[in-house]
């Protein structure tokens, strides 16, 4: 892809919007009720989980069909933690992100050496792999999965309302960490590099940059929070099982569609994208085939029309309307 | 006796793994398009081949033609259609269409004929056997999955060692723009790759739907294990593929010895340690 559905302009925006938006949404579960809160968290976790896939591809072009693993395999690290360990809680939700960190480095090591197109299946052969372990791990339930024991869900709230509440300031700290972390980056050093790779790699590499470097911190990064994703969602659903917490539907599939259909390589692409996924799931996943053969016509359309999604179209609509008001003033 | 029998049985299975893969290493090795959706489009061609058998009331041996001449309309139109569109200066764009494709062609196949599982009769072949040692008996027509693979790959590597429309491709595949100019007509031998590709996904689809079952959710099964014996074989090589399909096939029948939940997880785990120990598979070609 060109340079041109990259971010651009300076990150005094973005940031401004954050913060615009954590004023907005910290405050709101004193004002809405749990239904709407969970609805909201779950918009959160499928923002920042389409946020990561982001990262990785529209950031640095690396394309994987097996994110699910990470969210699983961070799902039942939590479970394990807490429930055969023994460990605090909290803690076990804070040491997911380390354990998702170790795990995609040697995920890593394994698929860069694969060429670049071929990463993608075995990313997924990787995540199968993930999903099958996960069913025969002994102490988990086996195929059919296992429920958190109610002190460990009642440690972060007593009664479900207050539960409901801190689930959802969670995950929306999460979501805003994630999205600070990546405005960061990409006005980093490493950022801009970043961008050199992923508009020519052969060029970058003559510039010093070390493209499979720079790759594997986008992985690490990514794997460290969707791990801890998945340990959230685990407290939202309450168990794990392998099918389940290893969604190939739910954390790839639909994500990517999201991030395509929204805007690939732009922050802002994923968040268009999940709201609308949310917004369209409301209205249509009543009828199941064929609401995922619009999603997947949606994309392929997309690809093909505009590589950069609805962010680049709205952009190029608003540059079109300023230019004709100026005309006519 | 019984290590033995495991073996064979791998050797036999990896045949129709390596059906399974060619399509998918041709459409790589021309058009440097990694087509997710392969493993779909297998399935949609056992699809294809349940219809006509059921709609003709005939036998998929008798209706194997038909299901042929519409696999290679439908690769025409899958290029002329889709792919001919897809801008591929950028490896991320084919494989996302190529991905929407897949998940378009399971839902479609779940709208048409319900997630039950799906299998081709043609009745006592499939269970006929023959003795080739003492105390081991081989299925015929698992025998005969083998020889088509052989075959097939016998005949495509003449086909492009020795044709020139073999010559065509090896020179797109090399260099799509250095082809065009030496006065190339690119479309039409992208055209026909996807026709040739088809075909060779039909035969594996029938092989496949005699041999067991199948449901709209079987082509990522498909297309993994494709995947698998392509890498295992190195890019490129067609014998290594058919090799790279005998260990997965192998690995596999060891697993389903010990349990059979342990089938598809022993063939992936041999694939990641192959990748481990020999990145660039057991034949590699200079130029991948």
């Amino acid at each position: 892809m060109t340079g041109e559905i990259m971010t651009s302009g300076s990150q005094k925006l973005p940031l401004a919007v954050l913060g615009l938006s954590v004023a907005v949404m910290v405050p709101l579960p004193f004002f809405v009720d749990n239904g709407t809160m969970r609805y909201l968290t779950d918009l959160f976790i499928i923002m920042a989980v389409a946020q990561l896939w982001n990262l990785l591809a529209g950031f640095g072009g690396v394309v994987s069909i097996g994110q699910h693993a990470f969210v699983g395999a961070g799902g039942y690290a939590f479970f394990g933690l807490t429930t055969h360990l023994g460990l605090n809680p909290f803690l076990s939700m804070a040491l997911t992100l380390p354990f998702g960190a170790l795990l995609s480095l040697p995920v890593f090591a394994i698929l860069s050496r694969m060429r670049v197109a071929y990463f993608a299946i075995g990313s997924w052969v990787l995540a199968e792999v993930f999903m099958l372990v996960a069913g025969k791990l002994p102490g988990f339930g086996g195929g059919s999965g296992i429920s958190l024991r109610p002190q460990i869900v009642k440690a972060f709230g007593a009664s479900t309302s207050t539960r409901v509440e801190n689930i959802y300031w969670l995950s929306f700290a999460i979501l805003v960490l994630v999205i600070f972390l990546i405005i960061l980056v990409m006005h980093s050093r490493r950022g801009y590099s970043l961008r050199a790779m992923r508009d020519n790699e052969t060029a970058a590499m003559a510039l010093g940059v070390n493209p499979n470097a720079v790759k594997a911190m986008l992985f690490v990064v990514s794997g460290a929070f969707l791990s801890l994703l998945g340990a959230v969602n685990t407290l939202q659903k309450l168990r794990v099982n392998p099918s389940g917490s290893f969604s190939l539907t739910d954390w790839t599939v639909f994500i990517i569609f999201m991030v395509v259909i929204g805007g690939m390589g732009r922050i802002i692409g994923p968040i268009i994208g999940a709201v609308l996924f949310v917004l369209l799931r409301e209205n249509l996943s009543g009828y199941g085939p064929i609401y995922m053969i619009i999603l997947g016509a949606a994309a392929i359309g997309m690809m093909l029309y505009e590589p950069g999604g609805i962010a680049v179209l709205v952009q190029r609509w608003k540059f079109r309307k300023a230019k004709q008001q100026e005309l006519a003033g | 006796m019984e290590l033995v029998n495991t073996l064979v049985q791998g050797t036999l299975l990896g045949g129709l793994f390596a059906l399974y893969a060619l399509g998918l290493s041709l459409v790589f090795g021309v058009m440097r398009i990694v087509n997710i959706a392969h493993g779909d489009l297998i399935v949609v061609l056992a699809y294809v081949g349940l219809t006509v058998t059921e709609f003709f009331g005939i036998s998929i041996i008798v209706a194997a033609p038909l299901v042929l001449l519409l696999a290679g309309g439908m690769g025409w139109l899958l290029q002329r259609g889709l792919f001919e569109f897809v801008p591929r200066h950028d490896p991320l764009i084919p494989l996302l269409v190529a991905f929407g494709l897949s998940i378009i062609l399971q839902n479609l196949m779940l709208l048409g004929f319900g997630a039950d599982p799906q299998k081709l009769s043609i009745g006592k072949l499939e269970q006929a056997s023959v003795q080739i040692l003492p105390n081991l008996h081989v299925g015929v027509f698992s025998l005969l999955i083998f020889g088509v693979a052989v075959a097939l790959i016998g005949g495509l590597q003449l086909m492009i060692y020795r044709t020139s429309f073999g010559r065509a491709l090896r020179a797109v595949s090399d260099n799509e723009a250095n082809a065009a100019m030496l006065g190339l007509d690119t479309r039409a031998v992208f055209r026909k790759a996807f026709v040739i590709v088809m075909l060779t996904v039909a035969i594996a689809a029938m092989l496949m739907a005699v041999r067991g079952n199948f449901d709209p959710a079987s082509g990522p099964t498909r297309l993994l294990t494709a995947f698998e014996a392509i890498v295992i074989g190195g890019l490129g090589s067609m014998w290594g593929t058919l090799v790279g399909g005998i260990i997965i096939g192998i690995a596999q029948m060891v697993g389903a010895q010990i349990d059979a939940s342990w089938q598809v997880l022993s063939g992936h785990l041999v694939f990641l340690i192959l990748l481990i120990v020999r990145p660039r598979g057991l034949f590699p070609k200079n130029d991948g």
